[in-house]
């Protein structure tokens, strides 16, 4: 885990802004941490689901993600990278970026490069699907804010795609401001959409900062 | 990574974001396959301390010579 940059979070029951730190280069470690943190929560979600008989096709895709595993699959990558952010001494949300493998697919600039939000996942207990009372807000902005400026960084103008889960997907279109752009067609077996945010688009959502 | 966020966006954002789930990612084992590149290791019948790796467009196990199939 390498040093932070300072954040903030928002803490629904206060409705106010809590310091939060946001890390790079996650260590094994790290994701092991925020794995076993998430998985009570996670196992609790399975069981309800098997009970009411809700088919798996119908389950949050993200029950199935075993951050470990895909850990080990990206170590070796120099074009993935993981972030995390940290709150009150527990993993807030995780992520991990791809810088290589994928190119934009509207707008003026199809064909360019962008980065690629791979995974991106709140933990469960500030999610309103496993919880009655979510903790923390604003997991999903910061890490889009944080592909953004790594987008910006590596000269591809701000652009970012993602495949949305089907319940975020009003998140990425609505929140974000990004593109919709249809299913998936390289995971054919998904039912996901994918996503993407223009140069402009970035420079809007950027723009908001200052206003 | 510098990212200054003013206190007011953020609470701008969390308004509008609101208890909205977040999330992203695709089918972890799907992905995985697409990235590594399938190869094939043959042990040809005419020897038997040579081995041979190939980039395979499919993996047959039907094809002649003592194969071994590796995901590398």
């Amino acid at each position: 885990m390498s040093a932070f940059t300072s954040i903030k979070l928002f803490h629904h029951d206060s409705s106010s802004l809590k310091p939060a730190e946001l890390y790079a280069d996650l260590s094994k470690l790290d994701v092991t941490t925020a794995e076993l943190s998430w998985q009570p929560y996670i196992e609790k979600k399975i069981k309800s689901l098997e009970s009411a008989g809700t088919s798996q096709d119908d389950w949050p895709e993200h029950l199935h993600w075993d951050w470990s595993q895909l850990r080990r699959d990206t170590q070796s990558k120099l074009a993935h990278q993981w972030y995390g952010i940290k709150c009150d001494g527990k993993w807030q949300g995780l992520m991990v970026l791809e810088t290589a493998l994928h190119r934009a697919r509207i707008g003026a600039d199809k064909g360019k490069h962008l980065v690629y939000i791979n995974y991106l996942a709140s933990a469960p207990w500030n999610l309103a699907e496993f919880v009655e009372a979510p903790v923390y807000g604003l997991i999903g902005t910061i890490f889009v804010r944080v592909a953004i400026e790594l987008s910006f960084n590596l000269e591809f103008k701000g652009r970012i795609g993602l495949h949305a889960l089907t319940q975020s997907e009003g998140f990425y279109r609505d929140i974000c401001g990004m593109t919709d752009v249809g299913p998936g067609q390289e995971y054919s077996q998904s039912k996901l959409r994918y996503f993407e945010m223009t140069k402009d688009q970035a420079e809007d959502f950027v723009r908001e900062e200052k206003q | 990574m510098n990212i200054h966020l003013s206190d007011d966006w953020l609470m701008r954002k969390a308004k509008i974001e609101g208890k909205t789930s977040v999330g992203a990612g695709h089918p972890p084992i799907e992905s995985v396959d697409q990235q590594k590149p399938k190869t094939k290791m043959t042990l040809p019948a005419s020897s038997t301390d040579k081995l041979v790796c190939e980039e395979a467009q499919t993996l047959d196990d039907s094809a002649p010579g003592i194969d071994a199939q590796s995901k590398q």
